[in-house]
């Protein structure tokens, strides 16, 4: 500024001597100069943003440690080299340095115009250190998972019937009931409440008759779930005591409770409170198999009171078993093992992928696995469990995915005692270019799948599958 | 950030477009009604106005801030957006919180109109915010640097990763040079066994149907993998995206028990000698796979009709023992035929008969794969690569390892020799895609059969030197997990799926590094233990710098 004002004042200043059209089209090209700098991950640019082409003279350079400033011809230096220094409009350079410590704070270009960096303008430019996840499994999204599933129909294949029986809303409800397996977790958003998932046959058990009251009416649960049921539970508050062989407890944290597995026996459970939804789903009398939808072998809710929301598939009903056995059966001899005919697929649509402007995602997902296999590996083969990948909603197909099979995941479960570890997985996606499938928007798919409906006595896992977190780390297209 | 810089530059060209045609005219018409100095001096109060009007734009999603960060206070009477109905100006209300703004003072505008062109204040200075789009490319998503092996031939994939030559060097008869593999009976590639130096024209025919020969035109194989020819996926995902498929191809086999024969032009090549091995690329025709009772399991051509109503035979294939045959027939522009000759006892190999390129899976990306697996599995009592009269013909093992340097990671930094800057970067974050197989088998017991616990797969970081430092190690122990030897139920059970590896390398404060992956088959054998031949393959590796 100071050098435009007294550049003009000492030409103004000679009226006389100095004619004005070279003076004005001197200013003319002055003021058409525009540079803008900016850092880039290894130096900075200089952009030559105004409408004539320029040239970089000098470049200004401090040593942030020793404050000293250095001013270096831009074309030929030892201290940082220019990709170029002849600027069309339009046009940039990249300046890298050779050591971290000298930072570029101005060029001058041969028309004597000096540009400097604002450090106030590079400040923003901090943001990008540290990187951005967006959560994909939120509390909303699993509140609300039915809008992002996708399954059609009857889904779950299932060695012996079982059909709905009763869907009721907003009502009280008293269970007393002998159950294989009770998923106890916490309803997102609502600490009070629960969400839980009750598994079991009325036929035998150590209390003489279950039953299940709900708004009033009686329902003799021995006789109607004979051969199994499956109670399903969202927003339930009120009591929950158990009843093992060690004695009556009430449950005060989200649990599972294997006994079945873990005992060889079922145990009593007590259940009185109000509740938003329950379903009931039965079989009295009819040994075939059949097929069901997604509704009573899913459960959503905290189950390690971390805050996040655990997405739980449960296949499993009662037992255990090996390759010479079937896993999951009553002591009358009946299978009772179910497998997804295909896989369950979420797909995050609130995060829609842009591929023009990203090439790789990382996504993470935090998770537990238990199967009911104990001899893993030889009563199993080693098909795929879960798939994460990215999802082409046109041509309705995956575009990139990976997955996790048997062989790996049977290895982060104990199957007796039931055990669980959580593991975090981060898997690398890969984002077509626009010029390998147009530009359009992807989305991530987690699949998850029971795939062993029973041959034999091998490929009969029953699983319990819970899906925690889902991050997303988008990687720009360099 | 490229995208970023071209936002803003979009923009600012604009403006500047506008300010030189603004001071242009402002300048002309000064000219014309007047010389004077006193004009002149409006026209320095005007730039000295201008260039102390300095405004910065955070655009975050659909709300931008307006920051003053010139060295006045400014009064904003104009907002230009560009919106899809063209340039609109909103005039602001004077009681706005955008009206007036102090130095360092902020305000927000939505930005439902469109994008925030300029500003106009109340003395008349245009304001071009010039860091739109920056801050929202750069702050809601990382750099990963992606690293393919989309290369149409070794030779490319060596530039791109500094290889050895030496080491992916053809193994012809009688050349001593040749390093990083030997087993019992070395292969070699025979004169006159080698068709094609180009990767673009067909070549030579190559059938099991031969001419003439046994009634039988299909061949067993111990090893095939069929993946799709990266010259067609290059093509078929870019210029010619209808373009027919085109496989490559690799056979691994046993000598014959039988008479079959490939046919290679119009020569009929015996599968004689101690162990064979076909690479094919390029390939155009078809491929079927028939089970032992000659039913067909998987079919792959590139006249898709010809294979409505099978399973795809992309993929791997193990093992003579399953019964599967092959039938192939179609054109090539490259075949190579090894043999494990008794010539070629002593003569040591290199990695260039053991490797595979091609897209495994269909996704567009190409596989690279380490194969010294041929035909047969084994447990702790036999060769795992051997008959059942246990010759050990087809046993290999890597003398060095196969190194691939990661000079991308640099390149996209903006180093011209590929390192990275330990002043720089702290760390690197690797995500691998890979996939692991091996031929011990029954798998519960296959830490009886290998219990040396060596290293497959290594991470190493270089520095200038030369000296490499191991950041993390893939052994067989770990590895084995994540595979099973065989396969019957083809389409449900797998060999193995891709599996996704995140490892965290940290890069020492100063000098220059480079991130190296190392390869190898540890394995040769120690009695009928330890003798492991092994399948490894890389598919995507993604590298996320993080900065000092």
């Amino acid at each position: 500024m100071i050098a435009v004002a007294s550049y003009i004042y000492v030409n103004i200043s000679r009226p006389t001597t100095a004619p004005l059209d070279p003076l004005l089209s001197k200013l003319d090209s002055y003021l058409n100069e525009k540079l803008v700098m900016g850092p880039t991950l290894s130096g900075f640019y200089v952009a030559n943003n105004g409408n004539s082409p320029l040239s970089i003279d000098y470049i200004v350079l401090q040593n942030t440690t020793s404050g000293s400033v250095t001013v270096v011809r831009a074309s030929r230096n030892q201290l940082c080299s220019a990709s170029t220094v002849e600027l069309q409009p339009g046009g940039t350079s990249i300046v890298t340095c050779s050591s971290n410590d000298l930072e570029s704070i101005a060029v001058v270009t041969s028309n004597g115009k000096v540009f400097t960096r604002d450090p106030k303008l590079t400040a923003p430019y901090l943001i990008p250190r540290t990187i951005t996840q967006r959560v994909l499994l939120s509390p909303e999204v699993v509140t609300e998972i039915g809008q992002y599933l996708r399954v059609v129909g009857n889904i779950v294949n299932t060695s012996i019937d079982i059909t709905k029986y009763i869907d009721s809303s907003n009502t009280n409800l008293v269970l007393n009931a002998n159950v294989s397996l009770l998923i106890a977790t916490k309803t997102p958003g609502n600490p009070d409440a629960w969400n839980i998932l009750v598994v079991g046959y009325g036929g035998y058990g150590p209390r003489p008759k279950s039953s299940l009251n709900i708004g009033g009416q009686t329902i003799n649960l021995s006789k109607v779930g004979y051969y199994r049921f499956r109670i399903k539970l969202e927003n339930f508050t009120g009591q929950i005591r158990v009843t093992e062989t060690a004695g009556e407890r009430s449950l005060t944290k989200p649990e599972i409770v294997p006994n079945v597995v873990n005992q060889g026996k079922q145990y009593f459970i007590y259940l009185s409170g109000s509740v938003r939804r329950v379903s009931v789903y039965t079989n009295t009398s009819k040994l075939e198999p059949g097929f069901v939808d997604l509704d009573p072998y899913y459960v959503f809710g905290d189950l390690d009171g971390n805050g996040y929301p655990e997405l739980i598939f449960v296949t499993q009903d009662h037992g255990t078993g090996n390759k010479d056995s079937v896993n999951d059966r009553l002591p009358v001899n009946i299978n009772v093992v179910d497998s997804f005919l295909n896989p369950v697929r979420i797909v995050f649509t609130a995060e829609p992928i842009d591929n023009s402007r990203y090439a790789t995602v990382v996504v993470s997902v935090r998770l537990f696995f238990w199967d009911s296999s104990e001899d893993d590996i030889s009563d199993n083969d080693n098909r795929v469990i879960l798939r994460v990948g990215i999802y082409d909603n046109q041509e309705n197909k995956f575009v990139y995915s990976v997955s996790m099979s048997y062989y790996e995941l049977c290895r982060y479960r104990t199957v007796k005692p039931f055990t669980v570890s959580y593991i975090v997985k981060d898997f690398l996606l890969y984002v077509p270019s626009p010029e390998e499938i147009e530009s359009r928007d992807l989305y991530i798919v987690l699949e998850v799948t029971d795939p062993y409906n029973l041959q034999g006595s091998r490929n009969d896992a029953e699983i319990i599958v819970g899906i925690e977190y889902v991050g997303l780390v988008l990687g720009v297209r360099p | 950030m490229r995208r970023g810089i071209s936002t803003l530059l979009t923009a600012t060209i604009v403006a500047a477009v506008a300010l030189s045609v603004f001071t242009t005219l402002f300048t002309i018409s000064y000219r014309r009604t007047s010389t004077s100095v006193s004009s002149l001096w409006g026209l320095i109060d005007y730039t000295d106005l201008h260039e102390a009007t300095k405004l910065a734009v955070i655009v975050r999603g659909d709300m931008a801030t307006l920051k003053n960060i010139g060295r006045s206070p400014v009064e904003l009477e104009y907002i230009v957006f560009n919106t899809s109905n063209g340039v609109e100006i909103l005039r602001l209300d004077l009681n706005d919180r955008c009206r007036i703004l102090k130095i360092n003072e902020a305000c927000e505008v939505s930005l439902g109109r469109g994008t925030l062109i300029a500003a106009i204040t109340k003395s008349g200075v245009i304001v071009f915010p010039e860091r739109i789009g920056i801050e929202v490319e750069t702050s809601e998503a990382a750099l990963i640097i992606p690293i393919t092996f989309s290369f149409r031939n070794l030779g490319d994939i060596a530039k791109e990763f500094e290889i050895d030559p030496e080491l992916i060097a053809k193994p012809y008869p009688n050349q001593r040079d040749k390093r990083g593999v030997n087993g019992s009976v070395s292969l070699i590639l025979p004169e006159g066994r080698e068709e094609g130096e180009y990767y673009d024209k067909e070549v030579s025919t190559i059938s099991t149907k031969c001419q003439g020969g046994g009634k039988d035109d299909k061949i067993p194989f111990g090893v095939l993998i069929v993946g799709y020819d990266p010259s067609w996926v290059m093509e078929s995902r870019g210029v010619n995206p209808g373009a027919p498929p085109r496989y490559t191809i690799l056979i691994a086999g046993p000598k014959s028990k039988g008479q079959e024969k490939l046919c290679i032009g119009k020569s009929d090549v015996p599968l004689t000698q101690r162990g064979f091995r076909v690479k094919i690329a390029n390939f155009t025709g078809t491929i079927k796979i028939y089970d032992s009772e000659g039913r067909v399991v998987a079919c792959s051509s590139s006249n898709p009709s010809e294979c409505v109503g099978y399973r795809s035979a992309i993929g791997t294939w193990y093992y003579e023992n399953s019964g599967w045959k092959l039938f192939m027939d179609g054109v090539a522009s490259y075949i190579a035929y090894y043999q494990r000759a008794p010539s070629g006892q002593g003569q040591e190999m290199s990695y260039e008969p053991f490797l595979f390129l091609g897209d495994l899976d269909g996704n567009g990306l190409v596989d690279i794969l380490l194969v010294t697996e041929d035909a047969y599995y084994g447990d702790s009592s036999k060769y795992n690569d051997s008959d059942d009269k246990g010759i050990n013909f087809l046993l290999d093992y890597s003398t060095e390892p196969l190194k691939l340097k990661l000079l991308r990671v640099g390149y996209v930094l903006g180093s011209s020799d590929g390192s990275i800057d330990g002043g720089r970067y702290s760390a690197v974050i690797l995500y691998l895609n890979l996939l692991f197989h091996d031929n011990s088998y029954p798998d519960e017991q296959q830490l009886e059969d290998i219990d040396r616990t060596d290293w497959v797969l290594r991470i190493l970081l270089v520095d200038e030197e030369g000296n490499e430092y191991i950041i993390r190690e893939y052994r067989y122990q770990e590895i084995c997990n994540y595979h099973k030897t065989v396969v019957t139920d083809v389409g449900r059970d797998n060999y193995f799926t891709k599996l996704s590896q995140s490892i965290y390398i940290p890069i020492p404060a100063s000098g220059k590094y480079w991130v190296v992956i190392a390869l190898q088959d540890p394995y040769y054998y120690q009695g009928t233990k330890n003798d492991a031949d092994i399948t490894i393959g890389i598919e995507i590796i993604g590298a996320l710098p993080l900065l000092r």
